[in-house]
């Protein structure tokens, strides 16, 4: 076998080192998707846990409250018995003014006591927090961890700005720390400032986020929460540090679920590539298999030579992707954090590590995506007699003859797997997973004959509008349809989940425009924090009377939400004036209508609940959803359910006049403000400005800019999907150009006989691009039933799965348009170098090739 | 003649009755506790106030100077003092006030910020912490009250050519909880007054910090000393007090001990 590998696989490779390459490279590209996406979807979600984790300390238990947790309790936990220490924290992001140095989380704590609960890692102790004192007075006190401090020019005494909710402001160096234990969290990009200043400066009022608890020496986890929760009520939640992490690990799993798709995506038109080129290279190499079989290699030698190829191409293209992978990945991190900051307000830390883990199966995937792309192939080329092998064209021209059992079974799995995609058997990954299995196998059976069916077709159509290159392009298509039909496979693959992605995308962002139009009606949106899902900065409810006070202001709104635990998931609960609110927003009703809404929210304490917490919990009109309260559970009946989109975990809607009777927080997220018509909205809005101007942060949007604000985060949530698009359009670059540099360097003896007989170098090239673009037309008009089929399963099951939406089928019509511009300019590209060298071919050289 | 023997037998008899009283350890062991009572009753002053200049010197030789008011009413266990920082301009107004708390040997003590206008009630489990950056902690703060301790008289040593009875009081630890596990007191023998306090930590058996009281002073007839230096001797850095006017006795408003007065704007 090493013989056979030296001899005759690493000559061909010699010879044909730039498909060699080529057959690498999409390895490579699938392997490279995989470990990227892998190993940034890993970071996030250690990162998260670990930021979690380090920023606990030696605290137990952690003790929250939604809408924060008034100081008082602090008094009240310290004279509990079993409790050792306790020490209230403040957690916030902000962004330095210089951009570059990325994100920074904000602890605020109290740092008279806190080292019972943190290591700060003081070296030299005092030495590096200059002076104590000066950082308790001066409210613009911080402390960095050395490595930020130095990736930021700061030294003791010198000032960062940072942009807080009330704008730009500077803060401080008083001191630094060593990046060990608690200042490793977050990357090391911390700034930990007094509690009583970060409740200033994040407009907490007399709140905390949240108190850490440690407990007495022999005091248990288990004994220490049933204590606290006891003395606590229901109101309070008590949870170790560990499960706080796992819930927000929970809570971006949504959106980390999408990414395996991509990965699982990129990997098949991978395996696709790989299949082409080993087909090829079987299709060039039959001679040399002839001579083996003549001297008496057996069926299984050569079908094992092949193997043995594609175990090497895996192995190297595995590594290659592996490394390739993680410098990408680091780049695709960032852009995860910050879509998960944007959308759920949680923030992990930013650096990767390549683990063994990822290098294990990434190297697997590139050995496993080769071997099942290099099977057939190996099989076809074990098949093949020494007679046939030196008949040339004979192999060329094989078709699959048992075409109809190959259409019958592709047809079934597609059934099956849309019929598995309308019923409830199998949920969540499995039913991702399961329905792209059993529609991409089917769809590879089917697309082989009906490449081959369409391009037939094509042939006289080509024929006339390119006399001189369409019949050369389509010869050369459908002279080696195995070749083509690995090509358009790729390609429609590709398409297929450009056209289903992006349709799920664009039907997202449509539906999502759609209810901002029924319920974002008012004229300005006034609001302390860029972040929808993490308030900032929290304003008093007296400011709503301010706002109405001002000329030409007609009604406002105060809109309140905090993010419970609801059985195991963090919900929305929104609260807002319903009587005001009610007159202007249209609801689309799932259950229940509009009066019956209206008079149970006002005058019977009722609730209204979106459409996704009905599927995910199973309550609607008749049940009761028990909320815990700081007064205790209270169970608020359901007077309607509703299409709302503001919570992918569910939401539930209660008029302001409960909500703050029960929670007794009258802080307001967002004012809505509707002015008196013919009031010009941007006169009250440098109303409201001046009015809170040196007070509260205020961030006034117009209706129009408050939309655009939301569509950039949905955006954001898409960034990455867009990315792994992008990677797969690349994947299917690669196979066209895989495709045409073998079918140039198949065709150099015909190529030069067309030429000795007056065909022009240009008609060549010509003839070439035409292929190109003939592949890339072909594969992306299968790709219109199949990514139409993807997207309606994206948009329906797996929307429904991972948050409850179900959206309404859009086709994708944009993202048609742009390929339908695009793919041609991508063919001509792709086609380039391939041309370039049909064109090049000289007639003598050609004559003598093979 | 007689008039002379006589006399000299009445200084005798005087001598004879007084004696025991001052010198009783050179003829028999001394009470640790009738000492440390005696102590107190002979230095314990209604009030005390004086200005003070804090000098705090890190392991480098970094020095961070500060200065301050203290004002305190009672004695030991039944003190109440209140300290506002003067000096830099950055810390002027930062207020420290300790009181008695009811039911508990610990007192409660606040911190009060004035760029926060806001007092923090210090916490027991932060007796522990640094008092704004010195090397005196919150519990050092607290006035010494040998109630709250088990003495016993160790011997004696001589300390800058001073004969000195040496004390070690353990925390009794009821109604309060102490970060120390033993004390050891210098007293000077000739006027008992606390000289030095090595202070062992749990579970430690060597001092982690030592206290030295110098520069002893009559004022207003109370010995006073005017300079306290808490060295911390396993970071190797010190602090000192120096106190300056020094008066006594003199009559405290009942206003300034309390919460309010110490959340106020410029309030002594």
């Amino acid at each position: 076998m090493r013989f056979l590998l030296r001899h005759l696989s690493l000559s061909y490779a010699r010879r044909h080192l730039a498909k060699t390459i080529l057959t690498l490279l999409g390895v490579v590209v699938g392997v490279t998707t995989f470990s990227s996406i892998k190993t940034a979807q890993d970071a996030l979600v250690v990162g998260i846990g670990s930021t979690v984790d380090r920023v606990a300390g030696k605290a137990q238990l952690q003790v929250t409250m939604e809408g924060g947790v008034p100081e008082a309790l602090q008094e009240r936990l310290r004279n509990l018995p079993g409790i050792r220490a306790t020490s209230p924290v403040i957690e916030q992001i902000v962004v330095p003014e210089k951009g570059e140095l990325g994100s920074l989380m904000v602890i605020g704590v109290d740092l008279l006591g806190d080292r019972e609960m943190r290591d700060y890692g003081f070296e030299g102790d005092d030495a590096d927090l200059d002076d104590p004192l000066l950082f308790l007075a001066q409210p613009d006190s911080a402390l960095f961890t050395r490595e930020f401090a130095k990736r930021a020019g700061l030294a003791t005494g010198t000032s960062l700005a940072v942009k807080v909710p009330s704008g730009v402001r500077k803060v401080t160096a008083r001191g630094l720390m060593s990046p060990k234990g608690f200042a490793q969290a977050f990357g090391g990009n911390l700034m930990v400032v007094d509690v009583y200043a970060a409740q200033e400066l994040f407009g907490r009022g007399r709140r905390f986020d949240r108190i850490d608890v440690r407990l007495q020496d022999g005091v248990s986890v288990a004994q220490g929460t049933e204590l606290l929760q006891k003395a606590l009520g229901p109101a309070y939640r008590v949870e170790t540090p560990a499960r706080r992490g796992e819930q927000m690990e929970r809570l971006v799993a949504n959106f980390t679920a999408g990414f395996n798709v991509s990965s699982a995506f990129a990997l098949s038109i991978g395996i696709f590539l790989i299949f082409n080129a080993f087909n090829v290279s079987v299709n060039r190499r039959r001679r040399d298999i002839g001579t083996l079989r003549a001297l008496g290699a057996t069926p299984r030698q050569v079908q094992v030579l092949f193997l043995a190829e594609a175990l090497i191409i895996g192995l190297l293209g595995g590594a290659l992707g592996c490394l390739t992978g993680t410098a990408f990945s680091q780049a695709l991190l960032v852009s995860m954090g910050q879509s998960t900051e944007m959308v759920y307000g949680i923030s992990g830390s930013g650096v990767v590590h390549l683990t063994p883990a990822i290098v294990l199966q990434s190297m697997l995937l590139g050995l496993i995506a080769s071997l099942v792309g290099a099977w057939g192939p190996a099989l076809s080329a074990s098949r093949i007699s020494p007679t046939e092998a030196f008949a040339k064209g004979s192999f060329q021209a094989r078709v699959q003859r048992r075409i109809g059992p190959r259409i019958a079974a592709g047809v079934a799995l597609v059934a099956g797997a849309v019929a598995l995609a309308l019923s409830s058997v199998v949920k969540g990954n499995a039913l991702v997973l399961s329905v792209l299995l059993l529609g991409g196998v089917g769809l590879v059976l089917l697309i082989g004959p009906l490449s081959r069916a369409v391009l037939v077709a094509l042939g006289p159509l080509l024929t006339r509008l390119f006399p001189s290159a369409g019949p050369l392009s389509s010869d050369s298509l459908l002279g080696n349809p195995r070749r083509s039909a690995g090509t358009i496979m790729a390609m429609a693959l590709s398409l297929t989940f450009v056209l289903g992605l992006g349709g799920y995308m664009g039907s997202t962002r449509l539906t999502i425009v759609r209810w901002m139009d029924d319920i974002l009606t008012c004229d300005l949106f006034v609001r302390a924090s860029a972040n929808f899902s993490r308030p900032d900065f929290l304003y008093p409810g007296a400011v709503k009377g301010e706002i109405l006070a001002l000329p030409g202001v007609r009604t406002v709104e105060s809109y309140r939400a905090i993010r419970p635990q609801f059985r195991g998931r963090q919900i929305l609960v929104g609260s807002v004036e319903m009587d005001t609110l009610m007159q202007r927003v249209r609801y689309d009703f799932a259950q229940g209508n509009r009066d019956a809404m209206r008079e149970g929210l006002l005058n019977k304490e009722m609730c209204a609940v979106t459409e996704n917490f009905h599927d995910r919990f199973g309550l609607g009109i008749g049940d009761k959803v028990p909320l815990n309260t700081p007064g205790g559970m209270v169970e608020f009946p359901i007077a309607a359910v509703i299409r709302d989109y503001s919570s992918d975990q569910g939401a539930v809607f209660l008029d302001r006049k409960v909500f703050l009777r029960h929670w007794q927080d009258d802080r307001v997220d967002i004012y809505d403000v509707s002015v008196t018509p013919g009031t010009d909205p941007g006169r009250v809005r440098d109303a409201i400005r001046a009015k809170l101007s040196g007070r509260y942060p205020a961030l006034i949007s117009t209706q129009r800019e408050f939309k655009d604000e939301i569509g950039k985060a949905i955006d954001a949530f898409y960034a990455v999907m867009r990315i792994t698009v992008l990677l797969a359009l690349g994947v299917a670059f690669l196979g066209i150009v895989t495709s045409l540099l073998i079918s140039v360097a198949e065709r150099t003896r015909e190529i030069g006989i067309l030429k000795a007989l007056g065909a022009l170098p240009g008609q060549i090239a010509r003839s070439v691009v035409l292929e190109a673009l003939v592949l890339a037309m072909v594969g992306l008009m299968l790709a219109l039933p199949a990514g139409n089929l993807f997207a309606s399963f994206m948009e329906g099951p797996v929307a429904r799965a991972f948050t409850g939406w179900a959206m309404p089928h859009h086709y994708p019509w944009e993202v048609l348009g742009e390929l339908i511009v695009a793919l041609p300019l991508v063919s001509f590209l792709a086609a380039g170098i391939p041309a370039r060298q049909a064109a090049g071919v000289k007639v003598t050289e050609a004559i003598e090739y093979e | 003649m007689i008039r002379n023997l006589a006399k000299t037998l009445l200084l005798a008899v005087a001598a004879a009755l007084l004696v025991p009283l001052y010198s009783a350890p050179t003829f028999a062991a001394p009470d640790a506790r009738a000492l440390l009572k005696e102590s107190e009753s002979r230095h314990r002053t209604k009030t005390q106030q004086y200005s003070g200049d804090l000098t705090v010197v890190n392991k480098e030789g970094k020095v961070r100077k500060k200065g301050w008011n203290s004002y305190r009413q009672g004695y030991a266990g039944d003190s109440k003092n209140l300290i506002r920082f003067t000096d830099p301009p950055e810390v002027k107004g930062v207020g420290f006030l300790s009181l008695p708390r009811p039911g508990s040997d610990n007192p409660d003590q606040w911190l009060y910020l004035p760029s926060m206008k806001r007092e923090r009630r210090i916490a027991p489990q932060d007796r522990d912490a640094s008092f704004v950056g010195t090397d005196f902690n919150y519990e050092d703060m607290e006035e010494f009250d040998h109630e709250k301790y088990k003495v016993s008289l160790q011997g004696e040593e001589t300390l800058d050519g001073q004969p000195c009875w040496v004390i070690t009081a353990i925390p009794l630890e009821k109604g309060s909880k102490s970060i120390y596990q033993k004390l050891i007191l210098y007293l000077r023998k000739d006027i008992l007054y606390l000289v030095r306090e090595d202070l062992i930590r749990k579970g430690e058996k060597e001092p982690a910090k030592r206290l030295i009281l110098s520069d002893i002073k009559n004022v207003e007839g109370h010995y006073v000393a005017a300079r306290m230096e808490m060295t911390d001797l396993k970071k190797g850095s010190h602090t000192t007090v120096t106190l300056k006017q020094i008066s006594f006795n003199r009559p405290q408003p009942a206003s300034r001990f309390t919460l309010q007065n110490l959340t106020r704007e410029g309030g002594d």
